[in-house]
């Protein structure tokens, strides 16, 4: 199956602070995916602690009505079992007449003179539009736009600004006379640090041409001043034209694309669908520009694969605010999640739900995270490349420090790909780590490396720790893909590679544990294969430590 | 052809190589049967003493015969049995259905055109119709060579060459020609020694699997852990050029289970290396206990997932390269259950320690230790 590749982003992150440059990587993640058709379905900006969503009940669960007060005099306000999109209630308003409904309390730690963007899940069946009203804190009231009468949960998205002073709420209201019912399951609000801050723009008339040149016929006017900024470009005629490429040059509205490769060439397409962002750090989440570091900002998104798999990614901060780390969670389908926290509910399989402890999330104890470990005093650069299947069933990344002691971040989520013998959601790895005090993610074995803290999925549905079966460990003179002086096939020239395996530990209702090769391009090689490297006529990669990707052809520059 | 045979009990011995002997005698049978041919000998008259091949009709004239009715029942119109034969001689079978051929003990004399042999070693699949079988009736028993006397074979297709030889010191040497004659083969002295069994066995049951180039020699110990391996073949997954990947190996005792010795000439043509099959490390207890660690596995209870069942991958140890798969071998965990099927199909069966060897197919009976 074809391939999407993120090819050798550099950044060097601005200060000190070992966040390397981790929350820029994050910012590229998520517009990539975006871009590639990932449904958004959570962010928060991390200012209001425990609550990042600002709305007192945003998650509907609150048994009552009490943090909604009417608005005239609908006919009905109250908490309902059915129709709800997720979790076990929703707030039903019916109302009588134009311009009745509900309005929240006031909006908790909201910053002011501040872009905000509200997200609101609503079933209105009702023929006419609802309403979305928006009190900045000074006044006057006004509407922020429309609830279509659709006739299912959807989302719909407001943006609105808070003044200077006062305190901001909601309102949703009847847009039409006579009795119309509403169904309401989610509202989140947040000051965007990833859909709105960082986009610069977005389009789908991307159009390529042989060799590396990209413009926007209609949605969006290229100049000179895009210079630095990235394009995200997602084509499933070519995939090797998907990317995140640095803007190089630009000349009448086209611009030059840096490809990162002496041989590569994109191929000329049409109506892609595309998005130009800012990765810089004054765009970005970095730790120095944010409120609120510890419990901060975090996106999450659901794949368009056929499961329907969903991963969050929450930047945090350990206690005594050293090591940064972006925490991780994800399911293998399309599990409920609570709209406050965005973390899964127990109603489907997580990587949240095991067998023993709670998840916790916010960075101290049972949790999985990209993690940094990085230099204190050094910005070292660093290189970013990701890879992702064509039918997005998974993505990985490599984030590859220069460091000369390397914190290189190692990522996977997703389905490794068909086996009759573990079959279904059992296919669903993630591999990061679980602690974030230590460097050097990119070890086969070593604790608290992506290899050593898998999260597997159990016969029963139940997330349970596994680890990635090894070569060459475990028997000191067997150490093959470390030993020195090893080399290529000298029959062939060509690499042995062994695709990676995953152990899933015996636990629980499975105490028998079993094993899962993976068969979509992840291999270990020998270690001692140059580092960034591709090799057998550039149809792998090689990082370092003997990880290697399936690869698309091209050089690296 | 693939063939299996099981649980041959070669007779009691009491001279210090004549276990040696007789178990030559009974590879170079097993490598007949299994489609292999025997280029030549060292001459040695007990090679083919009638004492030793005590009937041969490999014409055949009129030929074995079985039928499906009739298991374990075997015929031949010449009246060749006797009633000394039974639970003491060899009958081997080079039929064309699989089923047929292998090699058996004599149990049961009925009358002097009719026997049956072993259950243990039968086909659990049963006879498959057929006559006009080419056959040999062996008494190991009598089976005894001069020291240094060894039978070379070619595999049925390619340049492998198998060379057994009988040693003073109660092994069987066994080496491999990847190349046939005209390259160098693995067998300078001291340096490629394939030792199958010790002196304590002095009754060894053997059993076999060839499949075309592959010929796998084993004995089932469950207790004193002397379980010795030779096996030969070409390995598979080699690259294209790499031409002479034949090799013979060695499983020793109760080593680990990965660790076999591989013989085979390497890139350099001339030279012959000592390999080693290393080991994946599949632990699910901590990185360090490798294959070690406890599965809690028992086989085959109905729930999903599957075993650890790895392929035995070969790195050229002088050369520093990953050369190819070990056919007709396996290893896995060792705390999964002794003498057990490792799938469903019977494909695989777990042996002891982590060791694998092929299985013919579910209903394959338990294999029989040497009883010490």
């Amino acid at each position: 199956m074809a391939k999407h590749y993120v090819r050798d982003v550099r950044i060097t992150p601005t200060g000190f602070s070992q966040e390397g440059a981790m929350p820029n990587y994050s910012v590229l993640i998520y517009h990539f995916l975006r871009t590639c058709g990932f449904e958004w379905i959570w962010e928060c900006d991390g200012n209001a602690g425990d609550n990042p969503t600002h709305i007192d009940d945003g998650n509907m669960e609150t048994v009552g009505v009490g943090d909604w007060a009417d608005v005239g005099t609908p006919t009905t306000k109250q908490k309902v079992t059915t129709p709800i999109r997720q979790g076990t209630q929703a707030l039903e308003i019916v109302s009588s007449d134009t311009g009745e409904g509900v309005q929240s309390n006031g909006l908790v730690s909201t910053r002011a003179n501040t872009d905000y963007h509200i997200a609101v899940w609503a079933n209105n069946n009702s023929g006419a539009n609802w309403e979305v009203w928006w009190y900045d804190g000074a006044g006057p009231l006004v509407k922020a736009g429309d609830i279509s009468s659709d006739g299912a949960y959807q989302a719909y998205h407001f943006d609105v600004t808070t003044a200077g002073s006062g305190t901001p709420y909601i309102q949703i209201i009847s847009g039409f006379s006579g009795s119309q019912t509403i169904h309401i399951d989610g509202i989140i609000i947040f000051e965007s640090y990833f859909e709105y801050a960082g986009l610069h723009d977005e389009g789908t008339d991307g159009s390529i041409t042989n060799p590396d040149q990209f413009t926007s016929p209609s949605d969006y006017t290229f100049s000179s001043s895009d210079i630095g900024r990235y394009v995200c470009v997602y084509d499933s005629t070519n995939p090797t034209n998907s990317g995140c490429y640095e803007i190089t040059g630009e000349s009448a509205g086209t611009v030059t694309l840096d490809l990162k490769s002496t041989t590569g060439t994109l191929t000329t397409q049409a109506s892609l669908a595309f998005r130009v962002i800012d990765l810089d750090s004054a765009s970005v989440p970095v730790s120095t520009n944010m409120e609120n570091w510890i419990r901060s900002v975090g996106w999450g998104l659901e794949s368009p694969h056929a499961s329907g798999w969903r991963v969050f990614f929450r930047h945090s901060l350990e206690n005594g605010q050293t090591n940064k780390a972006i925490i991780v969670w994800a399911a293998p389908e399309d599990t409920e999640y609570d709209y406050e926290t965005g973390t899964f509910l127990d109603s489907g399989p997580s990587t949240q739900r095991g067998y023993d402890d709670p998840y916790d999330f916010d960075g101290t104890g049972n949790l999985h995270c990209w993690a940094g470990g990085y230099d204190a005093t050094v910005a070292y650069g660093q290189r970013f490349f990701l890879m992702m299947e064509d039918d997005f069933s998974f993505f990985t990344f490599v984030q590859y420090s220069s460091d000369p002691s390397p914190s290189h971040g190692v990522f996977f989520v997703g389905y490794t790909g068909a086996d009759p013998y573990n079959t279904g959601i059992m296919e669903f790895d993630l591999c990061c780590r679980s602690d974030f005090s230590t460097a050097n993610m990119l070890s086969w074995a070593n604790t608290n490396a992506w290899g050593r803290d898998i999260v597997t999925f159990a016969p029963d549905g139940h997330a349970a720790p596994g680890l990635l079966a090894q070569l060459g460990y475990g028997v000191s003179s067997s150490g093959i893909f470390n030993q020195a002086g090893n080399i290529a096939n000298p029959f062939s020239s060509e690499e042995w590679l062994v695709p990676i395996h995953t152990t899933r530990y015996g636990e629980g209702e499975s105490p028998e544990g079993s094993f899962k090769p993976w068969s979509i391009g992840m291999y270990q090689s020998r270690s001692n294969i140059t580092d960034m490297t591709t090799f057998d006529s550039e149809q792998y990669m090689h990082f370092d430590l003997g990880l290697v990707w399936a690869w698309n052809g091209y050089d690296l520059t | 052809m693939a063939i299996h045979i099981r649980n041959c009990r070669l007779p009691v011995q009491t001279l210090t190589n004549i276990g040696s002997a007789e178990l030559a005698f009974f590879m170079r049978e097993a490598f007949l049967v299994g489609g292999w041919s025997e280029n030549s000998n060292d001459g040695d008259p007990d090679w083919s003493a009638a004492a030793n091949i005590v009937f041969s009709d490999l014409t055949p004239s009129p030929g074995f015969s079985v039928l499906a009715a009739n298991p374990r029942q075997v015929t031949h119109a010449s009246a060749p049995f006797t009633s000394a034969m039974a639970g003491r001689m060899m009958l081997a079978l080079r039929a064309t259905n699989d089923q047929n051929a292998s090699m058996w003990r004599i149990t049961e004399f009925i009358n002097t055109s009719t026997v049956k042999v072993d259950p243990i070693g039968f086909d659990p699949n049963g006879w498959v119709d057929e006559s006009a079988i080419p056959g040999r009736i062996l008494d190991y028993g009598s089976a005894v060579h001069t020291t240094g006397a060894w039978t070379l074979l070619d595999a049925p297709t390619g340049n492998l060459q198998a060379r057994v030889e009988i040693n003073i010191s109660n092994y069987v040497e066994c080496y491999a020609r990847p190349a046939g004659q005209a390259a160098d083969p693995t067998e300078t002295p001291g340096s490629a020694l394939v030792q199958l069994f010790d002196d304590d066995d002095l009754s060894i049951v053997m059993n076999a699997y060839i499949d075309g180039t592959t010929a796998l020699f084993y004995k089932y110990a469950d207790n004193d852990g002397l379980e010795y391996m030779a096996l030969w073949g070409e390995l598979e997954n080699v690259v294209t050029g790499d031409t002479n990947p034949g090799f013979v190996a060695q499983l020793h005792g109760g080593g680990d289970p990965y660790d076999w010795t591989v013989y085979m000439v390497g890139f350099g043509g001339t030279a012959q290396l000592g390999n080693v099959a290393m080991p994946r490390r599949y632990d699910t207890d901590s990185p360090q206990n490798g294959i070690f660690a406890k599965t809690n596995g028992k086989l085959l209870n109905g729930r999903p997932g599957r075993a650890v069942l790895v392929k035995p991958l070969v790195y050229m140890t002088s050369e520093f390269f990953l050369r190819g798969n070990l056919p007709g071998a396996r290893y896995c965990n060792i705390h999964f259950e002794s003498n057990r099927p490792m799938d469903a199909l019977g494909a695989w069966r777990h042996t002891r320690n982590g060791r694998v060897v092929p299985m013919n197919g579910p209903l394959d009976p338990p294999l029989f230790t040497t009883g010490v």
